[in-house]
């Protein structure tokens, strides 16, 4: 069993602040550790949904490599979007909720932050590193077009995420 | 007032329900039992200029699935359901509503923004897409693919 697991905070049990013989500098090496297991919870979770996007990224890859595959003329999915996408969802730093991955009909890849009502943000990525994108949050709207050079995510666009995602 | 084949009149009006049928699975998606929702490349229109929908206001919801399904069968897909969107709504986004019988209550969107530089006409369109999704009623018709 790889060591990370033993530290989860589900299997950690914090001892009493009423223990006997439990000294100061115990109880607050006990929390270090404690917060550390709880962060690695949300680390494991997150890396469970990280896996299920990438997943579903290559099933959307596969399902649509042929053209007209939403029966309304759609092109190709293209392989380089795909990769570009992948690209995408791996510079995204930890606190960011995984999108989902929706194929489109010109053969992008969009990835799509979607918490409800009025509530929504996409990004479409082909082969270029022009990337579009499209705000929802509130009354207040937005698109444009930004550089994503493979690596790092543009901070205007991880600020949209942040606003539709809070 | 002029009348189409289906009886529908030429001119659709503002009060009109639009549906957009849904032959992607990854083009809905349902956050909790009960609830659903449309993700906005259902109803970007690339690789054409216009999106075709079909006018179904006045229908009942267990009728619908009677003007999808030939869509569906006609393209060899599964039909997973409907996106609603109200005519006044399209309007209000700067696109226009033409009515297109071939097939009875068909119409098409049109108007959709151009733009010399491809990726900014698709930030539009992606936008556009965006706000239809977003007000759309999502009505699944799964039982009976």
């Amino acid at each position: 069993m790889p060591a990370t697991l033993s530290l989860r905070s589900s299997a950690y049990r914090p001892i009493s602040a009423s223990a006997v013989g439990v000294s100061d500098e115990s109880h607050r090496v006990e929390s270090v550790i404690h917060r550390a297991a709880k962060s690695l919870d949300r680390s494991v979770a997150l890396n469970g949904a990280f896996h299920e996007v990438i997943a579903d990224l290559s099933e959307v890859a596969e399902e649509c490599r042929e053209s007209d595959w939403d029966g309304y003329g759609a092109m190709p999915l293209q392989n380089e979007a795909a990769v570009k996408a992948e690209q995408f969802l791996y510079a995204l730093p930890t606190w960011v909720k995984t999108p989902e991955v929706v194929p489109e009909a010109d053969g992008s890849v969009a990835l799509i932050w979607d918490a409800g009502r009025r509530r929504i943000f996409s990004v479409s990525l082909q082969s270029d590193p022009r990337v579009t994108y499209a705000l929802l949050d509130g009354t207040s709207k937005a698109h444009g077009v930004e550089y994503f050079d493979g690596r790092s995510v543009p901070e205007s666009l991880l600020e949209s995420i942040r606003r539709v995602t809070r | 007032m002029s009348f189409l084949v289906s009886g529908l009149p030429f001119e659709v009006a503002e009060e009109e329900t639009l549906a957009r049928f849904v032959l992607v699975s990854k083009y809905r998606s349902q956050p909790e039992p009960g609830r659903w929702r449309v993700k906005p490349p259902a109803f970007i229109p690339d690789p054409h200029d216009d999106l075709s929908v079909s006018r179904v206001g006045g229908l009942p919801d267990s009728e619908l699935e009677t003007y999808g399904r030939p869509v569906a069968e006609t393209q060899g897909k599964p039909l997973y359901g409907a996106a609603l969107v109200n005519a006044a709504l399209v309007r209000s986004l700067n696109l226009e509503i033409e009515a297109d019988e071939g097939p009875p209550r068909h119409a098409n969107i049109l108007r959709w923004p151009q733009e010399t530089d491809p990726k900014e006409q698709k930030a539009r369109r992606q936008l556009i897409a965006t706000e239809l999704a977003d007000a759309a009623r999502y009505l699944p018709i799964e039982d009976s693919n």
